[in-house]
């Protein structure tokens, strides 16, 4: 199901009982909704206020089910209990429209390695962090949205590096300072900040 | 809650077996913005579902 859309119940009601989840991970336990169990009874609760808030969804009985564009406009309207086939086409008709998407399995690694960026380039490991917002980039069916985000992200690496070009630059031993420069073309290969490694090191002789 | 029932299993299996994918438990998004960020991020719907309990 969600390899082929985005699964979101505004559910009220909180007699579902609780189940406790352990991340296989980090051993982390949670608490969540024994029905919904990737979600808590709070998150459906809260997501049925969010999702209609503002009239952005007007219906008298449940349950009712819509299905949406990313942008949240409503490409379908699903009134009652559906019948499977019913629910299929809509689903492929919505699809259609919206043209090539992204599987779940391919998002997940892609965010994964968008988190896995995130935390090199707080640590300072500027190589890793290219590394892991390119992959992000370059996943399988990757969108235009998620290019551009990956590139952002990879032009934040950018400025990282062209500051410890302008760092190694600085260095009074002219040795130490080729090192650092040479570190930052081979790392940073491709980007802005290894070009600037690499003439910095032209200029040094 | 009859809806969700619903999609829960019969028609989240049907999906899935029409994709040739096996079926695997639905992985509900946390909130309406999450729901969006990631219907954009990968150009896909969104099926909202609004139930309550009886």
């Amino acid at each position: 199901m969600n390899e082929n859309a985005v699964m979101l119940t505004g559910h009220t009601g909180r007699d579902h009982g609780t189940v406790e989840v352990v991340d296989p991970k980090t051993k982390e336990k949670t608490v969540r909704c024994k029905k919904f169990i990737t979600i808590t009874c709070d998150d459906h609760e809260k997501a049925s206020g969010e999702a209609t808030a503002g009239g952005k969804f007007e219906f008298k009985f449940l349950p009712q089910s819509y299905i949406v564009d990313p942008a949240g406009a409503t490409l379908a309207d699903l009134a009652g209990a559906f019948a499977k086939k019913q629910g299929i086409d809509r689903l492929k008709e919505a699809a259609k429209k919206l043209g090539p998407g992204m599987s779940a399995a391919a998002w997940d690694r892609a965010k994964s390695a968008l988190v896995d960026g995130d935390a090199a380039l707080s640590s300072g490991d500027l190589k890793k962090a290219l590394e892991s917002y390119r992959a992000a980039g370059r996943e399988k069916g990757a969108t235009k949205a998620l290019e551009e985000q990956a590139a952002a992200k990879v032009s934040s690496v950018e400025a990282k590096g062209l500051e410890a070009v302008e760092a190694a630059k600085a260095e009074s031993d002219p040795e130490a300072a080729k090192k650092k420069l040479s570190q930052i073309v081979r790392d940073l290969a491709g980007t802005k900040a290894a070009e600037a490694a690499q003439k910095a090191i032209g200029s040094l002789g | 809650m009859l809806a969700p029932a619903l999609f829960g299993s019969a028609l989240a299996g049907a999906l899935l077996a029409a994709g040739g994918g096996k079926e695997t438990p639905i992985r509900w998004s946390s909130s309406w913005p999450a729901a969006l960020e990631e219907a954009k991020a990968r150009n896909v719907p969104v099926l909202v579902i609004f139930g309550k309990d009886h």
